[in-house]
Order: C-alpha cells, then structure tokens, then sequence
C-alpha cells in the first residue's frame, strides 16, 4: 500500500515575467524519506524550494503538506506547518550569537504568548531554559556547541553552514530543505555533513536536499528528481537515474563516471 | 539563565539618584532642561524600539509625538478631560495612525521606507498646520491645564521633574522587558535577515506592527506630558528637524542600546544650551550638523558600540542575553 | 477658462523647476544609490550665488548664472568626496542621516553668511507680460520654462548618446560588472554627482528673480524632490520628469481651486498612493528594482 505522501507538488509553475523558471512540476516526498534534487545550475531548484516554503507565490499549482493545501500561505505559516530549510547563500542572524541564532527556531515551538514573555512570568522563564537547552543541543549535534556565544558572522564557513543545520532543525520540522548544504566544502566537511544529514534521518525527519555533489546524492538519497530548465526530466532511485541517457546528457555527463568509479 | 538581580540594581540606584538631582541643582532653568532630558530619552528609546530592534526606519516620530501632544491638549482643553485619561488617548491616537505608516511600510525597504515616512511627518505637520478649526492652526493650542494628584496641582519644577522621571522610568522598564523577552529575539532577527526570520517561523507582519505601534504609543504618552508641561504648543515643535535629532540621539548612543540612548539623549539636549552663550542660532546648528556628520562617520556604532569595542562589556550589551 | 489655463501654465512652469532638481536627485541616486538630502541646498546655493555675483560683484547677469552653475557643480564634487565617498558601503542609514547632518550644516551656515532675510534678486530685464489667446503669461515665467526644458532634452541626449551617460546608465543597473568591465566608477560618480548638483543648482539660479531666495528654501524643495523621485521611480529620470509636471499642475490647481495651504500636502499624498500601488513608480514597465 502506497502511504500519503508528507509532501506533494502538482502542475506547479513559476513565471517571472516572461521567463519559465518551473512549469509543471511535479513530485513527492514521502514521509521519513531522503530525496535528491538534482538540475544544472538555473534549472529552477532553489525557485523550487522558495515556492515550497512560501518566499514566492507559484504562478500556476498546488503544494501540499500532508494533504493540506500550503502554497499561498505565508513563510511563517509554512514554517509553523513543520517546514524548514537552509540556504544556499548562508542566511544566518549575523550579529546573533549563534546561540540566539538557534534559540529563535526554538521559540516557534513555544507555548507561552508573547504577551507572557514580556512580562516575564514564571511559565515563560522556564520555557526560555527549556527552549535555551534544547538549542543547546542541537549546537552540540552539529558540534558547535564550544561556539555558542560567538556572533554567528564571525564563524567560520563549515561551522556557518553547520549552524544553518541545527537553527532548520530547532523549529521541530516534519520536512527540512537543504539548499546545497555542502556548497563549497572539502571532502572531509562534506562525509561529517552526511553523518549529520543521517542522523536527522534518523530522528524520522524528512528531507529534500538540492546539491551538486553526486557523492553524497548517490551514497544518501532513497531518490532523485532532476530538473532541468524548469521542467522534470527524470526520477526515481539514484542508481536508475545515474544511468538515464536524457540526465546523463543534461547535467550528470562525466560526474556519472567519476561516481561510478567510486 | 541567570536573570541579573545586579542590573536592576545598578538601575534602581540610577534612578534614587536621577530623582534626587532637582533638590540639589534648584537653578529653575536647569531643572527645565533636565525636564527636556527626560522628554528626549523617552523619545529616543521609543524611536530605538524600531531602529534598534526591528531594524526599520522612521522619520515619522516627532509627528507621533505631536499627535499624541495635540489629542491630550485638544481633550482636555475643548472637553475638559482629565490629563490621566487624556494621556493615553493621546498615546493611543499615535498608534493608531501608526498604523497608517505601518501597514504600507510593510512592503517597503530602504530609502523608500525612510522617505515614506518622511512624507507620512510631513504630512502629519501640514495637517496639523492647515486644519484649524481643529487646532487653530499655526497659532497653536495654549493653556493646557496641568494635571492634578489628588489636591495637589502639578505645577513646581520639581514635581514635573519626578512625572517625567516617571515617564522615563516607565520606558525603561518597557524596554528591559522587550530586550529580555521573546520579542527582542524575534526584532532583532527581523533586523538581521527578515527573509531567514520568516522561514524560521517569525510573523514578520506583527514584529513590524508591533514596533511601529508601540514606538508611536510611547511617543504619543511623551507628547500629552509635554504638552501639559509646556503649556502651549504649535505644529513647529514637531518637525521633520525634530524626527532627525531623535534619530541623531539613536545613533549617537548606538543603535539598540538603552544606556546609550539614554546618555546621548541628555548630551544632546545639554550640549546646545552650553553653547548658547558662545554661539548664536545658526551657528550652534551649524555646529550641530557638523557633530552629526563627525559621529555618522567616526562612531557609526555609536557611544555604546564605540565602548564596547574598547572595554568589553562595561556597558550593558546591546543585544539582549538571552 | 482663462483662468484655468494660467493655473496649468504656472503648474508647468513650477514643474519645470521641480524637474531640474528632481532630476539631478534621482541620477544621483540611480548611479550612487545615495539619497542626498542636501540636495536642496544645493538650488538655495544656486540661487545664492547668482546673488553674489550678480548684484554683489556686479557681474553681466548671463556670466552670474554661469558661474553659479559651475560653483553648485564645484560644491557637488567637493561633497561627493568629502561626505558620501568615505561613507561608501555602509548601511544606507547612515549617508541619508550624513547628508542631513549636510543640509542642516549648509542651510544654516547659509544664514549666517548671508542673514536669514530673504533676499529679491532683480531681474535682468522688465518683465514684459505677455497676452496669447486671452491668457496672460509673464515673459520671465515662459523664458525659464524655455530653459528647463532645453536643458532636460540636453541632459537627456547626454545620458542616452554619450559615453558617459551609458557608463552611467550601466552603472546605475549594475555597479560591480561596471566596474569588471572597466568603467572608471570613480570618474562618473564624481560626473553624476556634478551633474546633478548642477541642475539643481541651475533651479535655484532660474528661480531666483521669481521667488525671494533665503537660507531655508532647500528644505522644503528637497522634500518635494524626495516624492517625485518616489512617484518617478527611484533612478528613473523620465519618470522623474512626468511626476514633476504632474506635481506642479496638480498644485497649481489646488491651489486655486481649494486653498494655498493645502497644496503642500499633495506631494507627499500622491508619493504615498503611489508607494501603495505601484511601488516602482509611474513610469517603470515590468519588474524594477526590488522595493
């Protein structure tokens, strides 16, 4: 029996003024899975990702989130629905410290009010401990824990990227997006990024990654989506699509061969 | 997380001190200007819960103040209410017109923000200026009555000194708690990349909201002292000149922090009365203008950053531990 | 009808001083991204200067406008370094509050040069009224309306026919790849800045025989400048010239049929609706700046 999918796009299409960044677009993640999201660069990935967290309107389609309409919605909206994400050029709260940083995802799962926060009542000052561990936890999860008070632009790149992780992981999402978490890593960053990306896994999260490394597409997603020029040219299991002639073609070329003699 | 009871402390002692300083100094146009002080830190720090906080920009607010000036004068001198209950009409007047900047602000960024809001006080002023049936215009509105305690008419220097001292205290208090509160988190990360806050789950359309309309909401309180204070007031006290030295005031004592806007706040106010003997009108703003640029250019960060950076943390941070 | 006619006319004529000084602020910023609220004491200076050359040192009138020009683009590019160069970079904030820190520095040092009374610059020659069509135009008023738009359509092949109006142009769409390719980006920021502190100042040297001329005129005029820009579209300078003849019309009219005080709010008026409606101004097709 096929389980609802935790995440379905159908026909989505994103206009910008005369150029197609996605035109009917369609795909899924089921839940707990790891999906790969692979295109040439500009094929409309990261377009991807904003429409599925609410930064852009979709000019045509649907997206849903368990089976509840969530495009159109707005990014907090989406957000509080269980979906989180990193960015591809890091976001961070620059002059937070990295604690803060991550302490503010925490806070989407409060249950006091603003109203109680600014009072400071006794339930809301010991929701802020709570809230202050379990950001502490995730800091120590990616292993930046020892760098909790430093302000997060002074970090360096591997420990903002990682930072990214663990602020995406605070707010308890169902789905988290990856928006090419290894951009610019060596390979010994990128193995400690897939152990980290396995233990969210681990904890029953789905998750879509976009990346170019094929490594770690290859060695970690259950499937794969490739786009090219806003348009779907091939999914399934990263071993069939590593070998489909119109991917090859389009994006995977002389990488396929390098992986293959991994 | 340790709530620091050596803070409160060192503010307590602050204000014993502040409340004794008119028994000391008894120089009537003295006690004046420290009167002005205190209506200027209560703006500045109003101003900085949008600045500093929520990372916006606002020429707009010495219009709230003058809204919130105008609505307490007009009802207690056409309706006879009660400066009590005049006060926070006025304060809630600015934050309903706030919301006249704030909603379209929403979408606006920048340059565009600034100037929207610049147009938003200018407007404001000509209104006030042109509508005078309302507000007699240019001539302004004169004998407001002072407010009462019981028997006691609020009248001596001295006992305006401790209200407005009241009015500080009241603002300061307001801005620990947001800066120790869930909202500062929530402003500053605003400020700091509106696009991530909103993926990380902030309502980036309330923090707006709520920083324009409480900004405003203590302008408008500061404005119904002040016109009780002063007695008269015209539409010229509240110009867009006037919007630029509150923003002088946030800048100079570094953008987000409470002491420093409140040490900037009284240099700025006593600074020009220090030069009035040396120099005429125009020349003490010339040299305004001049302190202005130098601190733009030279301390950015203003006197709290400029510490900061060469003691650590004498100062109380500018961002709030968490 | 006549009336009505004169009320246009005069709004025209308003608007064309408008553009001038709209237009050099927009240009400054499309290629600088600064907003100079100095700007306006750039015209008061304008004016101020033909006053101290013309009736002070006694200079032939048409050499006092000259000279006024290039002393407002001399002050321009003294600026440009001194004030709005070094602070490059830093967040915008910072250079608007700068250059008012500027207008505030000039306006009032203005004042105590010159005394804070207004002053009447005399016109170089009588001031012939004209009668076309049963409307009465004053000969002054169509002479600098004849000016304004000489110089606007000069600017305009200047910006679209030279070297340096495309550097600019480029410039203006996107700063690093001009640079890449080899524009002198400090060159034409210094030209822009020049350019557009000179038009302003040419406004302040065609309206002072029409207007008395004091220390504070820039004030009002800059932000009134601010809100064509708006309406315009920031860097837009077409759009910069549609929304200051519609200005100037749009005042005139209120002001004759509604009343002199209210005029004033219709600037900022038609700059908010404008900001709530079409962000990117009047004049822009398709995606523009992000706002």
């Amino acid at each position: 029996m096929k389980t609802e999918p935790l995440l379905e796009t159908t026909g989505l299409s994103m206009f910008f003024g005369g150029v197609k960044a996605l035109e009917g677009f369609a795909m899924e993640v089921g839940p707990g899975q790891i999906v790969g999201l692979i295109g040439p660069n500009g094929a409309g990935k990261t377009t991807f990702f904003n429409l599925v967290t609410g930064l852009l309107k979709p000019s045509a389609g649907r997206i849903s989130l368990n089976g509840r309409v969530i495009s159109g919605k707005t990014a907090d909206q989406i957000a509080r629905a269980g979906v989180s994400r990193t960015f591809q050029n890091i976001c961070l709260f620059g002059k937070l410290s990295v604690l803060e940083n991550v302490m503010l995802s925490a806070y989407l799962r409060s249950r006091c009010s603003l109203l109680s926060s600014f009072i400071g009542t006794g339930r809301s000052r010991k929701e802020r401990h709570r809230l202050r561990a379990e950001a502490e936890r995730w800091l120590d999860f990616v292993g930046i824990g020892h760098l909790a008070g430093v302000k997060a632009e002074n970090l360096a790149y591997g420990d903002q990227r990682r930072l990214e992780i663990a602020r995406a992981m605070a707010t308890g999402p169902e789905l988290i997006l990856l928006d090419e978490p290894t951009c610019g890593m060596n390979p010994s960053e990128t193995g400690e990024t897939m152990k980290h990306i396995r233990r969210i896994h681990d904890q029953g999260v789905s998750i879509l990654i976009i990346e170019h490394d094929m490594k770690l597409v290859m060695g970690i997603c259950q499937q794969v989506v490739v786009l090219d020029h806003g348009a779907k040219i091939a999914e399934g299991e990263p071993k069939e699509v590593q070998k489909n002639p119109l991917v090859i073609e389009a994006y995977l070329g002389k990488t396929k061969i390098d992986a293959r003699d991994q | 997380m340790k709530d620091k009871p050596s803070a409160w402390l060192w503010w307590l002692v602050g204000l014993a001190l502040a409340a004794g300083l008119p028994y000391i100094i008894t120089d009537a146009y003295t006690q004046h200007l420290l009167i002005l002080c205190c209506f200027n830190i209560v703006l500045a720090l109003s101003l900085n819960l949008l600045i500093g906080f929520a990372g916006q920009i606002s020429f707009a607010h010495a219009a709230f103040f003058g809204v919130g000036a105008y609505t307490s004068a007009l009802l207690a001198t056409r309706l006879g209410i009660s400066f009590w209950l005049a006060l926070p009409a006025g304060g809630v007047m600015s934050a309903v017109l706030s919301l006249l900047i704030g909603l379209p602000s929403l979408r606006l960024r920048g340059h565009y923000l600034a100037i929207a809001t610049l147009g938003f006080q200018e407007i404001v002023v000509i209104v006030i200026s042109q509508w005078v049936s309302l507000t007699r215009g240019p001539m302004g509105i004169t004998g407001i009555p002072k407010p009462r305690l019981g028997r006691l008419t609020i009248s001596a220097l001295e006992h305006w000194y401790l209200l407005a001292l009241a009015l500080v205290a009241l603002t300061v208090l307001f801005m620990i708690r947001v800066s120790r509160s869930r909202l500062a988190l929530e402003l500053l990360a605003l400020r700091e990349n509106e696009v991530a806050a909103r993926s990380m789950g902030v309502n980036t359309v309330k923090m707006k909201l709520i920083a324009f309309t409480g900004s405003a909401f203590v302008a408008g309180l500061a404005g119904g002292v002040y016109a009780s204070y002063i007695n008269s007031i015209d539409p010229y006290s509240f110009t867009v000149w006037v919007s630029a030295i509150i923003i002088l005031m946030v800048y100079a004592g570094g953008v987000g922090s409470i002491v420093g806007g409140i040490v900037s706040a009284v240099i700025l106010t006593l600074l020009p009365e220090f030069l009035r003997p040396i120099a005429e009108d125009q020349f003490r703003m010339v040299i305004f203008g001049g302190v202005l640029i130098l601190i733009i250019m030279f301390m950015p960060e203003g006197m709290a950053g400029f510490f900061e950076k060469i003691r650590g943390r004498l100062v109380p941070r500018k961002f709030p531990e968490v | 009808m006549g009336i009505f006619i004169q009320q246009v006319v005069n709004g025209v004529v308003n608007g064309g001083i408008y553009s001038l000084i709209a237009v050099g602020l927009t240009m400054i910023f499309g290629v600088l991204d600064i907003i100079n609220f100095a700007h306006g004491e750039l015209y008061m200076i304008g004016a101020y200067l033909v006053f101290v050359f013309a009736v002070l040192l006694k200079l032939p009138f048409a050499l006092a406008c000259v000279l006024s020009l290039l002393g407002g683009a001399a002050l321009g590019v003294i600026l440009e370094r001194v004030a709005f160069r070094p602070l490059q970079g830093r967040p915008m904030a910072n250079q608007l509050i700068a250059s008012m820190g500027l207008s505030i520095v000039l306006a009032n040092g203005s004042a105590m040069i010159f005394s804070p009374t207004p002053r009447h610059i005399p016109s170089p020659f009588r001031d012939i009224p004209l009668e076309v069509w049963g409307v009465n135009f004053s000969l002054l008023r169509v002479l600098i309306l004849v000016i304004s738009v000489a110089i606007i359509v000069g600017l305009t092949l200047f910006v679209n026919r030279t070297w340096i109006g495309l550097a600019m142009r480029t410039m203006a769409q996107d700063l690093t790849t001009s640079y890449l390719m080899g524009i002198d980006t400090r060159r034409v920021r210094q030209i822009t800045f020049a350019l557009g502190s000179a038009l302003a100042a040419t406004a302040g040297v065609l309206v002072g025989p029409l207007l008395v001329v004091e220390p504070h005129m820039g004030g009002v005029a800059v932000l009134k400048a601010f809100a064509i820009v708006i309406m315009g579209g920031m860097g837009n300078i077409p759009g910069a010239i549609v929304a200051a003849l519609i200005l100037g019309v749009a005042e005139s009219l209120a002001a004759g049929y509604i009343g002199a005080g209210f005029k004033e709010v219709i600037a900022f008026t038609l700059m908010i609706l404008i900001l709530l409606v079409k962000p990117s101004g009047i004049l822009s097709f398709g995606t523009a700046k992000k706002v």
